[in-house]
C-alpha cells in the first residue's frame, strides 16, 4: 500500500519534472517546442558522456542542464527567434528540429540503449518493503524544482518581468523590457530544465535516441490539461495524469496505463473547454 | 528578423486544384503506367508499387492537413491499423469472404477511431497544437498496444504469410495498385474541386468566420478527419496482401513523420503535391539510404525544416504557381421566403463578465428588435465588442441571460445562433481572404454542408437587398478578385454583402463606418436605413461617429464601464449630459 | 527635442496618419486634440515604435527613432502611457512599478518620490492592479511614468474616466514634473480644461492631419478649438 502510494507519487513527480521545462517555454513565449523530448534526450546522453569520462554520475545533474541550455542558446538566434508568435510554423519547424536531433543522436551514439548507473543504489525500508531511494528522490526533486520555479516567478524581479511579458509583451516592450532577451533567457532556462530532467531520468530508462518521444506527448498533455502559464495547474495535471497512469499500470498493465493517461487527458481538456 | 520575401507566397494554398494540379497528376499517372516499359520489373514491383501505396497515405494525410488544416502528426496509425485489420482477418478467418471483410474493416476501423478521437479534439476549446499532440499520441499508443497483445498481432515480429492477390503475375499487382492510387486521386480531387472543397478551405483558413456564417465547423472537421483516416486504412488494406507481412513499424511514429515530410516537401493543399512528394522520396530513399546510411534521414529532416520555414507551399508551390483560371461567377436570385421571422427580439439580461480581475460587463441589459435601427455608443474599452461577442456566442458570460425570440441562447455555439437569425460583422472586417469575392458570397449564401459535396457550381443565390449593396459597392464587377487584395473600405462592403446574403433577421454591425470615406459613409447610412425600413431588418450598430448616429438611428444606447447608462430615442439620449461627457470632452468645468 | 516630419502611418492597408509634422522643445508640453478616431493614439504608438512609420522621420535628441524596437525607444527616456491595456492587471501595484523600473538602482527612493505624488497608492502596494478603480489606475500610470524620471512623456487620455478631483491632482503632478525636472510632454486629450491647463501649445487633428495649431495662452485659442471640434 505504502509502496503503491510512493510509486504513484514518484510517477507523478517524474511527469512533472519532464513537463516543467516545456511549461515555462510555452507559458512565457507561446512557442510550441516539439523538440522538447529531444532536449530531455540530450540531457540523458550528457549523463552517458559524464560516465564515460569517468566522473561520478551525479555530476551530470549539473552538466546536463548547462549543456542543453548551451545548445538552446546556440539555436535561439538561428532558429527559435523566427518562431515567436507563429504557432503552426513552430509546431512544424520544431518537429523538424526533433527529427534532426534524433537522427544526429542515432548517428553519434548509435541506436541502442545506453545504460547509466544510478547515483545511489540505496533503498529505504518502509514498513517491511524496500523502495529504491532514487525513486523517492524524484518526489523531492519535483518539489524543489516546482517550488524553485514558483519562487522565481513570484519573488524575483526576473519572474515579475517574465510574467509581465507573458501577460502583455507589447506593453512590456514600451516600458523598456527587452523582450528579445527575456525570450532567449526563458528558452535557455526551459531547455536547461529539460536537460536536468533527462539526466535524472537516464538511470531509470536508459538513454536511447527516440526516448524523447515518450516524454513529449505526456509532457504536452500535462501542460495542456494544467492550463497555460500555470505552475500549480501543471502540478494538478501531473497529479491527475501521472496517478492515473501508474494506478492502471499497477492493476492492469503499463501499456494500458499509457492509454489511460491519454484518455483522461482528452476528457479533462474537453470538460474544461465546455465548462 | 525577417525572412526573405519568398515566404510571402503564403501557403494560402488557394484552390490550386485546377488544371495545374490535375495536369500534374495525369502526368504522374501516365509515367507510372508506362514505367514497366522502361524500368526493371524488380524496381517496378518492389519500389514503385510500395511508393504508390505510400502516396495514397500521403494523399489521405493531405486531405486532412492541406485541405482542412488538421495537422495529423500520427496519420500512419490509421494506415497501420488498416494493414493489421486486413492481415488479422485474412490470416485468422478461413473463408472466401475474408479478404473482403478485411478490406471493409480496414477502412471502417481507422475511420471509427478517428471519429472518436475527433470528437474529443474538435469540439470544445481546440487548437492546432492540441490536434497535433493528440494525433501524435495515436501511433505511440497503438504501437504499445500492438506489443501487448502479441497473440493477435504478432508483437515485434508482426504477422507474415498474408495471402496475396489471386494471381501470380506481379505486374497485375502493380497495375492494381496504380488503379488504387488513381481512385484515391479521383476521390480527393473530387472533394476538393466540389463546393465542399471551397468550404473546407474557408474553414482551414478562417474557421471563426465560417462558424459565424452558420457552418458547424467542428462536425466538418470530424467528418474529413474520419474520411482521411479511412483512406489511410484503405492504403493499409492493400499493403498487407502486397507486402505479405505486416510489422510493428507500420504503426509507429517513423512512418507518420515520413508522411508529414513527404506532404510538406511535395506541397500541401494540392492533390498532386503529396503524390509527387511521396513518390519522389520513396523512390530515392533505398538508393540514398544505402549510399549514406543514417545521413539520409538527417538530411531529410533538415530539408523538411527548411521547407517548412522558407517554402511553405513545397515543391509544387514552386512549379505549379500559376493562378487558377477564373470561375465565371453568376448571380441569381435567392429563393424567396428564407427570411421567415417577421418580428424577433434579442435580449441581453443582467450580463456579467470579467476577465480575471477586470470586470468588463456588469449587470448589462439591452434589447434589439427587428424593424429598428439601434445604435450603441460608448468610450473605448467600455465593452461594446465584448457584448457583441457574448450575444453571438463567441464568449460566455459568467452570469446573465441571452434570450433570442423567447428561447434561451446563452450557451449556444455561434453557428446555432446564426441559424436563429442573428449575425454580426467584425470590427476588423472578417472575410475569407484566400477566396475570391464570388466564393465568399457563395459561402455566405449556402449553408447545408454535405449537399455541397455533390455540386460544383458557379452560381451565387443572393436576395434583392444584398444584390443592391453589391452593385452599390462596385464589387459586382470584381467577383474574381481575391478578398485579401481588397482595400479596407471594400472589405467592409464585402462583409456587409455576405451577411445580407445569409438573410438574417437581426444584424449586429461592429463599427461599420470606421475608416470609410465620407461618400462611402453616406452610402452605407442610406443602405442601412433602407434595410430597416423596406426589409424590416433589425440592426444594432456599434459606432463612434456621433454625427453618423444622429443621422440614421432611431434608438440609441450608451455603454460605459460595462453597463448601459442611457437608452432611448436618439433625440433624447444624444442631447443628454452623459453623452456630452463621454463624447465631447468635459467642455464644462466640473472642478 | 522631438521632431516629427511628414509622418505617415497606419494598420495593414489602412492609412491613419497623413503627413504629420510638429516639433517639441525640451520641457515643452504639447496637447494633441481631436475627436475619436482621428489618429491621436496612432501618433503616440508610432512614436514609441509599436507601429512602423511608413513615411517621414521621427527624431529624438537628434537621433532617428525609426525602426527601433519600443524598448530601445523607452530606454532613451521616453515614457508612454497607453489609453487601453496599460497595466498588468494580475500583478500587484508594486510589481507593476517594478516592471517599468527594470534594472535601475534604488527602487525604494524612486518609489517614494513617485508615491509622494499619489499617497493613496502606499496602501495599495500589494493589491492587484486590475482591482483598482479606473481613476486610481490612471494615477498609478502617472506614478509609474514618474518613476523612471523620463525626459519625454507620451500620455494618451490619461484623464479618461477620472473624477474631477483626481484630474486636478494629475494636472498638478504633471506640472510639477515639468517645472522641477524639465520633462517634455505630448498629451493626447479629450478633456479640454485639463489639456489647456497644462499645455504650452496645442495641435488639433482631423482625419489623420493637423488642421490647427497654436499657443494655448493666446486669447482666441479656446474659442477656435471649440469651433473646430464642433464642426
Amino acid at each position: 500500500m505504502v509502496l503503491g502510494i510512493l510509486n504513484v507519487l514518484s510517477a507523478v513527480s517524474l511527469l512533472f519534472i519532464a513537463a516543467v521545462g516545456l511549461a515555462v517555454i510555452f507559458g512565457v513565449m507561446g512557442v510550441v517546442n516539439l523538440a522538447h523530448g529531444e532536449f530531455i534526450m540530450l540531457g540523458a546522453y550528457a549523463s552517458v558522456i559524464v560516465v564515460k569520462l569517468g566522473l561520478p554520475v551525479s555530476v551530470s545533474l549539473i552538466v546536463a542542464p548547462l549543456a542543453v541550455g548551451m545548445i538552446a542558446l546556440l539555436l535561439e538566434p538561428i532558429f527559435f527567434r523566427y518562431l515567436y508568435g507563429r504557432v503552426m510554423e513552430s509546431i512544424l519547424a520544431t518537429w523538424g528540429l526533433s527529427i534532426v536531433l534524433r537522427q544526429a543522436a542515432q548517428l553519434i551514439f548509435g541506436a541502442g540503449y545506453q545504460s547509466v548507473p544510478y547515483p545511489t543504489d540505496a533503498t529505504i525500508t518502509v514498513l517491511t518493503t524496500q523502495i529504491s531511494f532514487y525513486r523517492v528522490l524524484a518526489i523531492f526533486l519535483a518539489l524543489v524544482i516546482g517550488l524553485g520555479v514558483l519562487w522565481i516567478e513570484k519573488r524575483t524581479n526576473l519572474g515579475t518581468t517574465a510574467r509581465a511579458v507573458m501577460s502583455n509583451a507589447g506593453l512590456a516592450s514600451t516600458l523598456g523590457v527587452n523582450i528579445g532577451r527575456i525570450y532567449a533567457g526563458t528558452l535557455v532556462f526551459g531547455a536547461a530544465l529539460a536537460g536536468l530532467a533527462g539526466a535524472f531520468l537516464a538511470p531509470l530508462t536508459s538513454a536511447y535516441p527516440s526516448m524523447g518521444l515518450s516524454f513529449l506527448t505526456n509532457s504536452f498533455f500535462a501542460v495542456l490539461v494544467g492550463g497555460l502559464g500555470s505552475l500549480p495547474g501543471l502540478a494538478f495535471a501531473s497529479g491527475m495524469l501521472g496517478s492515473t497512469q501508474q494506478i492502471v499500470a499497477i492493476f492492469i498493465d503499463p501499456v494500458w496505463g499509457s492509454v489511460a493517461l491519454v484518455i483522461v487527458a482528452l476528457i479533462l481538456v474537453r470538460w474544461r473547454g465546455t465548462a | 528578423m525577417s525572412w526573405p520575401p519568398g515566404i510571402a507566397i503564403a501557403h494560402s494554398g488557394i484552390d490550386r486544384l485546377r488544371l495545374t494540379s490535375v495536369g500534374a497528376n495525369c502526368l504522374i499517372v501516365a509515367l507510372l503506367a508506362s514505367a514497366p516499359l522502361w524500368v526493371s520489373q524488380y524496381f517496378a514491383t518492389d519500389i514503385l508499387a510500395r511508393a504508390m501505396l505510400l502516396a495514397i497515405l500521403a494523399l489521405a494525410l493531405d486531405l486532412a492537413w492541406g485541405c482542412c488544416g488538421i495537422l495529423s502528426l500520427g496519420h500512419s496509425a490509421f494506415f497501420g491499423l488498416g494493414a493489421y485489420a486486413m492481415a488479422i482477418v485474412a490470416l485468422r478467418w478461413d473463408s472466401g469472404l475474408a479478404p473482403y471483410v478485411g478490406f471493409v474493416l480496414a477502412i471502417l476501423l481507422p475511420a471509427l477511431l478517428a471519429a472518436v478521437v475527433g470528437w474529443f479534439m474538435f469540439f470544445g476549446v481546440t487548437s492546432s497544437l492540441y490536434v497535433a499532440i493528440v494525433t501524435l499520441s495515436l501511433p505511440v499508443l497503438l504501437s504499445a498496444i500492438d506489443l501487448r497483445i502479441p497473440k493477435l498481432t504478432g508483437g515485434l515480429t508482426g504477422l507474415s504469410g498474408i495471402p496475396s492477390f489471386p494471381w501470380a503475375e506481379p505486374l497485375y499487382t502493380y497495375y492494381l495498385l496504380l488503379g488504387a492510387l488513381m481512385l484515391a486521386i479521383v476521390i480527393v480531387t473530387w472533394i476538393v474541386r466540389s463546393d465542399f472543397g471551397r468550404l473546407l478551405m474557408a474553414v482551414r483558413d478562417n474557421e471563426e468566420r465560417a462558424r459565424f456564417f452558420g457552418y458547424n465547423t467542428p462536425a466538418l472537421r470530424l467528418f474529413i478527419f474520419a474520411l482521411s483516416a479511412g483512406l489511410a486504412g484503405y492504403a493499409g488494406a492493400l499493403y498487407a496482401p502486397y507486402n505479405g507481412f505486416v510489422s510493428h513499424g507500420l504503426l509507429g511514429l517513423v512512418l507518420s513523420t515520413s508522411a508529414i515530410v513527404w506532404v510538406a516537401i511535395g506541397g500541401r493543399g494540392t492533390a498532386a503535391g503529396p503524390v509527387a512528394g511521396a513518390l519522389l522520396v520513396n523512390i530515392l530513399e533505398p538508393t540514398l539510404n544505402a549510399a549514406f546510411p543514417g545521413f539520409w534521414q538527417l538530411f531529410l529532416g533538415l530539408i523538411f525544416t527548411v521547407v517548412v520555414l522558407l517554402l511553405p507551399s513545397g515543391l509544387f508551390g514552386l512549379v505549379g504557381s500559376r493562378r487558377p483560371p477564373r470561375r465565371g461567377f453568376q448571380i441569381i436570385d435567392a429563393p424567396p421566403g428564407r427570411r421567415t421571422r417577421d418580428r424577433m427580439t434579442v435580449a441581453a439580461r443582467k450580463l456579467n463578465l470579467s476577465f480575471g480581475s477586470l470586470a468588463v460587463l456588469h449587470e448589462l441589459n439591452l434589447e434589439i428588435e427587428t424593424g429598428k435601427l439601434h445604435c450603441l455608443i460608448g468610450p473605448n474599452g467600455a465593452g461594446k465588442s465584448t457584448l457583441v461577442d457574448v450575444i453571438t456566442g463567441r464568449l460566455r458570460a459568467s452570469a446573465g441571460d441571452i434570450v433570442i425570440d423567447g428561447a434561451q441562447a446563452a450557451f449556444l455555439p455561434p453557428n446555432v445562433i446564426v441559424h436563429r437569425g442573428v449575425m454580426r460583422t467584425f470590427q476588423a472586417s472578417n472575410v475569407f481572404e484566400t477566396q475570391r469575392i464570388g466564393d465568399n458570397l457563395f459561402l455566405a449564401a449556402c449553408r447545408r454542408e454535405l449537399a455541397l459535396l455533390t455540386q460544383s457550381t458557379n452560381q451565387i443565390a443572393m436576395p434583392v437587398d444584398a444584390r443592391r449593396v453589391l452593385q452599390l459597392s462596385g464589387l459586382d464587377r470584381k467577383l474574381d478578385t481575391f478578398a485579401g487584395e481588397l482595400g479596407h473600405g471594400e472589405r467592409k462592403w464585402l462583409e456587409l454583402c455576405m451577411v445580407l446574403t445569409a438573410q438574417p433577421a437581426i444584424i449586429i454591425l461592429d463599427e461599420p463606418t470606421a475608416g470609410l470615406s465620407s461618400i462611402d459613409r453616406a452610402n452605407v447610412g442610406e443602405v442601412l436605413i433602407s434595410l430597416v425600413r423596406e426589409h424590416s431588418l433589425g440592426l444594432l450598430l456599434i459606432e463612434h461617429d456621433l454625427d453618423f448616429v444622429k443621422s440614421i438611428a432611431e434608438r440609441l444606447s450608451v455603454l460605459s464601464q460595462g453597463t448601459i447608462v442611457a437608452d432611448g430615442s436618439v433625440q433624447a439620449v444624444a442631447e443628454s449630459p452623459v453623452v456630452r461627457q463621454i463624447y465631447l470632452g468635459h467642455t464644462n468645468a466640473h472642478e | 527635442m522631438l521632431c516629427v516630419t511628414d509622418v505617415e502611418s497606419g494598420y495593414g492597408d489602412l492609412t491613419i496618419l497623413r503627413r504629420i509634422s510638429f516639433e517639441l522643445a525640451p520641457g515643452e508640453v504639447l496637447a494633441v486634440l481631436g475627436h475619436n478616431g482621428v489618429g491621436k493614439s496612432t501618433l503616440l504608438r508610432t512614436i514609441i515604435g509599436q507601429l512602423r512609420a511608413r513615411k517621414g522621420e521621427i527624431s529624438y535628441a537628434g537621433k532617428s527613432l525609426l525602426g527601433l524596437k519600443p524598448y530601445h525607444i523607452a530606454n532613451r527616456g521616453i515614457s508612454y502611457i497607453p489609453q487601453e491595456a496599460a497595466l498588468f492587471p494580475d500583478l500587484s501595484v508594486v510589481k507593476n512599478l517594478h516592471v517599468a523600473f527594470g534594472s535601475r538602482k534604488d527602487f525604494g527612493i524612486a518609489c517614494d518620490h513617485a508615491l509622494a505624488a499619489f499617497p493613496f497608492l502606499r496602501n495599495r502596494l500589494h493589491q492587484r492592479a486590475g482591482t483598482l478603480s479606473g481613476g486610481e489606475q490612471k494615477m498609478l500610470l502617472v506614478a509609474r511614468s514618474m518613476l523612471v524620471s523620463p525626459r519625454l512623456i507620451l500620455a494618451d487620455e490619461v484623464t479618461e474616466g477620472v473624477q474631477p478631483m483626481q484630474v486636478s491632482r494629475i494636472a498638478e503632478v504633471l506640472r510639477a514634473c515639468r517645472e522641477h525636472d524639465g520633462t517634455a510632454m505630448l498629451i493626447v486629450e479629450q478633456h479640454l480644461d485639463f489639456a489647456l491647463g497644462i499645455a504650452d501649445r496645442f495641435v488639433l487633428m482631423k482625419q489623420g492631419m493637423i488642421v490647427s495649431a497654436g499657443a494655448t495662452s493666446s486669447r482666441g485659442a479656446r474659442v477656435e478649438i471649440e469651433r473646430q471640434l464642433a464642426l
